[in-house]
């Protein structure tokens, strides 16, 4: 999928500030990174309340190294069109990979 | 480290007595433990106020576990809810506080009641290369926007594209929330979708017209 590259690659540069912009017009690159969203866009996407519901799930499958995607589409069609989900999710595997390392480790030892 | 099985954890929590205060205190041991090194991607450790969003969100997550606890559905380990409660309290925490000195009036002021119109910055001195075509197709894209979505979506679109607040913030602003503001911006996708299909504008040829050389 060589637009969904593109569109990753649009995403990763942050918007400009406030004060850089001239007429306060809209970036070039977060209308196509909109416009890009589009593809993805699907009727039955699932809301933030809901995604937030089996988030945990989703977290513990990607801990797994299985493939979340797959077992739940609609979370990862969510978490591509929602910054704020998918920072949390990030957040979220942070911990839980550190929690699961200590308690693998003391398994071991213990 | 704690060996509770889920049952534990709830047969513990959901009785007051030493059972629960037990419980809590391992689960704000945890929580001090594990959460720190989630968060200074977002605010750096050595902080002065990093102790007390710690602390902050270790009190409330407790609080939200206390009061939740019997929608807890089993579909992951107890502590793996627990984080995620604390992550998004700390997460939505930080966003407000990074986003507070920013007011509605001053993103709103110019506008009249029928909303920004949306207009897409191409500065010719900094991109001199570019094509009499691609900016043709940016034209029509934005006249697409301004056509097809609601006053409401497009001061959305400038508030998240423009100014860069997050939908949290943004919701909280327009007097919504951010489950809200999803299936808004779901509809203004859709919306725009089956009109640019119907337009013939596809997406590659909209991405390589809004790419920078
Ligand atoms: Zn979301």
């Amino acid at each position: 999928m060589k637009w969904l590259d593109k569109i990753i690659a649009l995403f990763s540069k942050r918007p400009p500030a406030m004060g850089d912009l001239p007429q306060k017009g809209m970036p070039l690159q977060v209308v196509a990174s909109f416009a890009g969203s589009l593809a993805g866009t699907q009727p039955g996407e699932i809301a933030c309340d809901e995604v937030d519901s089996l988030m945990d799930g989703f977290a513990e499958i990607m801990a797994r190294g299985e493939d979340a995607s797959r077992i739940m589409p609609l979370v990862r069609l969510h978490i591509d069109h929602c910054p704020e989900c998918r920072e949390e999710l990030e957040a979220l595997l942070a911990v839980i990979e550190a929690y699961q390392q200590d308690d693998h480790h003391a398994a071991k030892v213990g | 480290m704690d060996k509770r099985t889920n049952a534990d954890w709830l047969a513990a929590i959901s009785h007051a007595g030493d059972d629960r205060e037990n419980a809590l205190a391992d689960l704000d041991d945890l929580l001090r433990k594990y959460l720190p090194g989630a968060l200074n991607r977002w605010l750096a450790s050595n902080d002065p106020r990093f102790n007390a969003l710690v602390d902050e969100t270790v009190q409330e997550t407790l609080l939200r576990v206390l009061q939740h606890y019997p929608a807890f559905e089993g579909r992951s380990q107890f502590t793996t809810w627990v984080f995620k409660i604390a992550v998004r309290v700390a997460l939505t925490d930080l966003r407000r506080r990074r986003w507070k000195n920013i007011s509605l009036d001053e993103i709103e002021a110019g506008w009249d009641e029928e909303g920004p119109e949306i207009h897409v910055a191409i500065d010719p001195v900094a991109q001199p290369e570019r094509l009499a075509e691609q900016n043709d197709v940016v034209r029509r894209v934005e006249a697409i926007m301004n056509d097809v979505l609601t006053p409401r979506q497009r001061e959305v679109l400038v508030m998240v594209g423009v100014h860069g607040l997050p939908g949290d913030q943004v919701a909280a602003m327009l007097k919504t929330n951010r489950n809200a503001l999803y299936k808004m911006m779901h509809d203004a996708r859709s919306r725009l979708k089956q009109r640019l299909e119907a337009e013939g504008l596809t997406t590659d040829e909209i991405i390589s017209a809004f790419s920078q050389q």
